[in-house]
């Protein structure tokens, strides 16, 4: 206990003497939070494209829904093409095309489908989709009950229909609101640098770690009457406590002045400590294998921008494509971001992040076990 | 020049490492070393680049795990797994192993902490250490503002922290202003005398020669010989040489010299006399007064004992620095 509170001393000063930590772990994330948040995020409605190609009843209704929203702004399209370059040069952030059998999908009793196009995952695009998506089961669960309400009560389809969209305008007019009040334009944006920047920050301190190797300080330390598996406890939760700090830090910004809901505390709670072992986990992997601090940060520097890419944090797996998305899952930030999503835009529990928690835990175990044993391999063999 | 010794108990060695054998792949970095250090002796280990000083003092401070053979400290036996015999150690290794960002004081701390100081006492020891090596009125500077010669001795201070019953250091000055060099030897003569055991390795002669009461010239993983820098010179069979010049007189001085008891041998080198006798210092006083007898006009004279440069190329053929 003595040696691991004197390493987590230690690692307390060297951190407060890092002023390129201090960058990285503080100032660059909440920067790039704002920006993205303000240039991608916004609390006015968001202007969708929609395509229809169909103008049978059920259609005609879904855009109504749509239009009513306070969270979206249509904008009519009669080709995917010009849709797609609007997409791209930002003039919508997402596009719908309502397909022309849409309406048979509902009346077969499928779960209908509609084409979402979204660019470059932002606060925005998610929104949209969430509105979309929302529209489309409105109008699908109306349809369907009208049908069969008509069916039994001998009533007709549009007697049938009026009712039910009397049912539906208040939950629909619920969805908007909910969706507008809730999502702060920084709500993806927030995370997504959490994550990316936990991930940065703590791959970079490996270098820290390499020098350390290399003045012969561990050495030293295994002089002292120390175990080595003390020095591995101790150097790991040092970096753990970095990674906690970090993400307690960015949160409450996200919070405070972002307008952020992160959701439920203690599902979040949770997240973090796994997402901060594993970080932790990853660092002291890379310090070990890396043989200059150069190195090290350039490995780490790459390495977390490149699995943040695939991770979702730079846009939503979603929007990816399935093959993907799923592929992103290689790396623990897409079961990081996926969590996150799940407690920002939908009000999860700890039950449902649990999968990608304990998919992420699965990651630090497996990660901070290699970690500690090549950790202790090469602080015993200097 | 030694200083009187504080004590030397006569019980159990400080330091006794038995039949030490190390090897990396097929090469023998150590082969069969045995040595013991007493309290309050300083013990050095005297061999060129490579020789296996490293790993027989890494083996000795539980670092590196040996092949074969036996490590005590006070008496009880260190291996790489064993904890408490490290107490007693104090290890300052070649590398600068302190955390550069960090204050000479908060790397003090730190040691500190790991051996199991704390409060008062631990910031008492920073000042006595800092103060043994010369640092006090730096002890809040970060280290990498320090010359080298500095971090060298806050690298000692260090090791010295928790008042370890045995000091090892590896070659402490490479790479030192001589001013530096000179005050780690003066600090760590200081601690020899108060009776700590040391164990110091070097490829510098000089060094050895200035701080060690016995010395184990080292080559190729084994202790060629061992002993203090007399006796090690006694083996070699080598004379002392007194190096005089008379002024213009070195013919009729020769003459003279060559008569004197003890004498093996006179040389006439230039303007300069030399002349090969046994304890040389003990027959200065017949020298100066037959050259004073026969009014010849001494103008210089100088001792030139056989160092341990010419031991260690007597018995392996090579120089220190090869």
């Amino acid at each position: 206990m003595r040696s691991i509170h004197a390493l987590l001393w230690v690692g307390r000063r060297r951190a407060a003497k890092d002023q390129r930590l201090a960058g990285v772990a503080i100032l660059f994330p909440v920067v790039i939070m704002l920006l993205v948040g303000v240039l991608f995020g916004s609390n006015h409605p968001a202007p969708i494209g929609l395509i229809i190609k169909s103008n049978d009843q059920i259609t005609q209704r879904l855009v109504s829904v749509l239009e009513s929203s306070n969270s979206v702004s249509l904008h009519y399209y009669n080709n995917l093409p010009q849709m797609q370059d609007d997409i791209l040069r930002g003039r919508v952030v997402a596009g719908v095309e309502i397909p022309q059998n849409f309406m048979s999908q509902v009346d077969e009793g499928k779960n209908p489908s509609i084409d979402l196009i979204a660019p470059a995952g932002q606060a925005p695009a998610i929104t949209a989709r969430t509105i979309v998506t929302a529209a489309v089961a409105v109008v699908s669960s109306e349809w369907t009950a009208a049908l069969q309400a008509s069916k039994k009560n001998h009533i007709s389809l549009d007697k049938a229909l009026a009712e039910a969209e009397k049912l539906t305008n208040s939950a629909e007019t619920l969805i908007s609101k909910k969706v507008s009040q809730q999502q702060s334009p920084f709500s993806y944006t927030a995370p997504s640098n959490l994550v990316l920047f936990v991930f940065i920050t703590l791959l970079g301190a490996s270098s820290a770690f390499v020098d350390t190797r290399k003045l012969g300080v561990f050495s030293r330390i295994l002089a002292a009457p120390v175990r080595p598996i003390s020095v591995v406890i101790g150097h790991m939760l040092g970096l753990f406590f970095l990674a906690i700090g970090q993400c307690v830090f960015l949160v409450v910004i996200g919070r405070v002045m972002l307008g952020v809901n992160f959701g439920d505390p203690l599902a979040l709670g949770v997240l973090l400590v796994v997402l901060s072992l594993c970080a932790a986990g990853a660092s002291t992997l890379l310090g070990t294998v890396a043989k200059s601090s150069e190195q090290a940060i350039a490995i780490g520097t790459v390495a977390g921008i490149a699995l943040g890419m695939l991770g979702g944090c730079m846009w939503p797996t979603s929007i990816v494509g399935p093959a993907m998305a799923e592929f992103g899952h290689i790396a623990p930030q897409a079961w990081a971001m996926d969590a996150f999503v799940k407690l920002i835009y939908n009000g999860a529990g700890i039950g449902q992040i649990l999968p990608d928690v304990l998919a992420l835990l699965a990651f630090s175990v497996i990660l901070v076990v290699i970690s500690s044993t090549r950790l202790r391999h090469v602080i015993s063999n200097k | 020049m030694k200083i009187e010794k504080v004590s030397g108990t006569g019980s159990l060695p400080v330091l006794e490492c038995s039949h030490l054998v190390k090897s990396f792949a097929s090469r023998k970095a150590v082969n069969d070393i045995s040595f013991h250090i007493d309290q309050g002796e300083c013990y050095g280990m005297l061999g060129p680049n490579g020789a296996g000083k490293t790993t027989t003092i890494s083996i000795a401070c539980g670092l590196l795990q040996k092949d074969s053979g036996e490590v005590k400290v006070n008496g009880k036996e260190l291996n790489h797994k064993s904890i408490l015999p490290k107490r007693d150690i104090g290890y300052v290794p070649q590398d600068l192993a302190l955390y550069p960002e960090l204050s000479a004081s908060d790397n003090l701390r730190f040691f500190g902490k790991l051996y199991g100081l704390s409060g008062r006492d631990l910031e008492g020891r920073i000042n006595e250490t800092l103060e043994t090596v010369g640092l006090i009125d730096r002890r809040d500077d970060r280290i990498e503002s320090f010359s080298g010669g500095m971090k060298r001795r806050a690298n000692i201070a260090a090791g010295l922290l928790h008042k370890p019953s045995l000091l090892v250091l590896d070659e402490p000055t490479v790479g030192v202003d001589p001013q530096s060099r000179n005050a780690i030897l003066e600090a760590v003569q200081l601690l020899s005398n108060e009776g700590m055991a040391v164990l110091y390795t070097t490829h510098y002669m000089e060094e050895a020669e200035r701080l060690c009461d016995r010395v184990g010239i080292i080559d190729k993983g084994q202790i060629v010989a061992e002993g203090t820098r007399r006796e090690l010179v006694e083996q070699l069979g080598s004379l002392d040489r007194i190096r005089i010049s008379v002024s213009g007189m070195h013919r009729e001085g020769a003459e003279v010299l060559r008569k004197l008891q003890g004498v093996q041998e006179v040389i006439e080198i230039g303007d300069e006399i030399e002349v090969l006798i046994p304890q040389a210092r003990l027959k200065l006083p017949s020298v100066i007064e037959a050259l004073i007898e026969n009014h010849l006009p001494l103008t210089s004279l100088e001792v030139v004992e056989p160092n341990l440069e010419a031991v260690f190329l007597a018995l392996t053929g090579r120089e220190l620095r090869d």
